[in-house]
């Protein structure tokens, strides 16, 4: 069992819902978000989404995007990234972590390399937004780790192909809950609860939903369905403001953070 | 027909694929079952062939470029006249097609991105022709080098969005179009404009634009009794070379020839040349090759005509260029723009600069050749819309 599957069976034990938040690895700079994933952890987020940054990220929007973009002038490759993750580690070995990119960077990094990589950081999940399950066998081997590879399921999955999903999902299912990209919309309840209903109704594997999930209020909304909420875009715009004032930047981001666990 | 590709799963080779987020998976599938109902309907067909025979013009002619040829001194060179097609070049055959599929469909709505314009007018042109909502996606720079056409798609009734992320130019344009499909997927069509992005796509718009080759090859057994030596076309994302070269694949006597954007040169960061330079990778739905950096970042291209400044190309090329049956080379902004003055000059025929690069391989290439060989140009577009380019390059302001 990794961190991940221990986190849901504590949450669950707790009748607690899961808080996640998407960080952009090596934004603002490496040291910055280094310490923005422990102030994270100490702020209750039961989770953490790194991000490895993409010159072109199509699901996401213009905020992510910009993070990725300023992370990855400042060198925040692959390579910085799982050093990023194996620093974290080093003093905190309890908040689960869960890559989130797109494949192009880590099928020229070298899929079997990159599996041993993200193992050895002690990465418990991957989520790879441009692989659905038809290529996903590139990623077969991650088997052989103990890493979940997450799968994602959107407002327009239809039925079939939702319990196709179900049985090959491992740790979480990541609920896109809005048809779009990230950052764009709000998530619409009375779109996303029949979905997310019909997904619990087949499998015990949490549902987590993500994108266009920008406040508490939302998070709280979406909750009434799901087992857990991820932030990604609004928590990048607050860093994003605060960029050129360190100690405003995480006053107002563990503000945040902490208005979601009220 | 001995060329199966691509199979059941969207692969050329190892090639081709569907690398899109989950988001967009029920679009596709909903398209390839579309698609796989309609491609053997004589119903279809019939309809599709009425339009480009009295809308586009169609067959457009095999023009024996006597002038051109006997400068050359070489080869016998023959020109695809895609640039007098209704819209001035081949983009009309896969838009007539996508939008009869895309009305079969019940959609009514039409995204396309653009680069030169030249797909983005042929879309707006079927938009207005079947009453349907056009959206188009130009990069901000090449709105800006392709004025004309973006004029023109104005003109008639498209939404022109300006894109204004990364390098501003076709890469930009696909993204956008593709993340408002996303958006939008229950009426919405992506008209996508060239033989690339997740399976279906490469396959369709194949089929839709080998009516090239297929009338080239009618054309020359009437004309010379035989088939050509070689074919050439240039290649961005490889609709206009597909159309010309599929027809041709098993005939193996026909050496086929893509000429990529070299832009200042291929050893500067300057250039297009995704096969030449590229290496494998997955991006914009496919796997093939790409101009990337090693962490597999995409590096912005550049090239002087619009329509080839793309770091990708359709699946279908990167397996043709690993089996050896197509020969990739690249031609620089100067080649191009001299066979640009040079076809103007000898024939009167003014061609994109797309197209030019083509045309400098067989201006480089002829003169070398015996007068028996027989060479097919593919002049997949006129070259209206780049006065303005070329104007600034010779100093002269229109």
């Amino acid at each position: 069992m990794n961190l991940l599957e221990k986190t849901f069976n504590k949450l669950k034990q707790e009748n607690k819902k899961a808080f996640s938040v998407f960080l952009m690895s090596g934004y603002p700079d490496y040291t910055t978000s280094l310490e923005l994933m422990h102030l994270c952890s100490r702020c209750a987020v039961d989770f953490i989404e790194l991000g490895m940054p993409f010159s072109d990220p199509s699901a996401d929007g213009a905020t992510i995007k910009m993070a990725g973009d300023i992370a990855l002038n400042r060198g925040a490759k692959i390579k910085k990234t799982l050093e990023l993750t194996k620093e974290f580690r080093k003093t905190n070995k309890t908040t689960p972590i869960v890559w989130m990119g797109y494949f192009n960077p880590i099928y020229n990094f070298g899929v079997d390399k990159f599996l041993q990589e993200l193992n050895n950081c002690l990465v418990d999940g991957l989520l790879v937004v441009d692989l659905p399950f038809e290529e996903q066998n590139r990623l077969k081997r991650i088997e052989e780790y103990n890493i979940n590879l997450i799968q994602l399921i959107s407002p327009v999955t239809d039925k079939t192909r939702t319990l196709e999903i179900i049985k090959k999902a491992q740790g979480f299912i990541y609920f896109v809950s809005t048809k779009g990209i990230t950052g764009e919309k709000e998530a619409l309840e009375e779109e996303i609860g029949n979905k997310i209903e019909f997904i619990k109704s087949n499998t015990n594997i949490p549902v987590i939903a993500g994108f266009g999930i920008n406040n508490a209020k939302k998070a709280a909304e979406i909750n009434k369905f799901a087992d857990g909420t991820i932030t990604g875009s609004a928590l990048v715009k607050i860093i994003n403001e605060f960029k050129d004032d360190k100690k405003e930047m995480f006053k107002q981001v563990e503000n945040f953070l902490l208005s979601f666990n009220k | 027909m001995t060329n199966t590709y691509p199979d059941k799963n969207g692969y050329f080779g190892e090639f081709g694929g569907i690398f899109v987020a989950e988001t967009l998976v029920p679009a596709i599938k909903e398209l390839e079952s579309a698609w796989s109902d309609t491609k053997n309907s004589k119903e279809f067909w019939d309809k599709l062939n009425y339009y480009h025979k009295n809308y586009t013009g169609r067959p457009s002619p095999l023009y024996y470029a006597k002038r051109l040829s006997d400068y050359l001194g070489g080869a016998k060179i023959y020109l695809k006249r895609e640039d007098l097609n209704h819209t001035g070049a081949h983009k009309i055959n896969h838009c007539l097609g996508q939008i009869l599929l895309a009305k079969k469909m019940g959609k009514t709505r039409i995204i396309a991105e653009t680069g030169a314009g030249q797909h983005g007018v042929a879309t707006a042109t079927v938009c207005a022709l079947f009453g349907l909502k056009c959206v188009v996606y130009q990069g901000e720079v090449d709105i800006e080098r392709q004025k004309p056409n973006a004029f023109r798609m104005k003109l008639l009734g498209a939404d022109l969005v300006p894109v204004k992320s990364g390098s501003r130019t076709l890469k930009d344009a696909v993204t956008a179009a593709m993340q408002d499909w996303v958006s939008n997927i229950d009426n919405t069509y992506y008209l996508l404009g060239s033989v690339m992005g997740p399976h279906p796509y490469p396959e369709m718009v194949r089929t839709f634009q080998s009516i090239v080759g297929l009338e080239v090859k009618e054309q020359i057994l009437k004309l010379e009794n035989r088939l050509p030596d070689s074919i050439v076309a240039c290649v961005g994302g490889g609709s206009n070379a597909i159309g010309i070269f599929h027809p041709f694949i098993d005939d193996k006597e026909v050496e086929l020839i893509g000429t990529e954007a070299a832009g200042l040169g291929v050893n500067t960061n300057k250039h297009a040349a995704t096969l030449c330079k590229g290496k494998k990778g997955i991006f914009h739905g496919m796997l093939s090759y790409f101009i990337q950096d090693e962490d597999g970042q995409i590096i912005e291209p550049y090239s002087i005509s619009a329509g080839l400044d793309y770091p990708g190309i359709g699946p279908e090329h990167s397996m043709l260029k690993d089996t050896k049956r197509a020969k990739y080379t690249s031609i620089e902004d100067c080649e191009a723009l001299d066979a640009f003055y040079k076809l103007s000059q000898l024939e009167g025929i003014i061609p994109a600069l797309e197209s030019s690069h083509a045309l400098a391989y067989a201006i480089k290439t002829a003169p070398k050749l015996p007068k028996s060989h027989i060479m097919v140009v593919n002049l997949s577009g006129r070259g209206d819309k780049d006065i303005f380019t070329v104007g600034k390059i010779k100093g002269v302001g229109l």
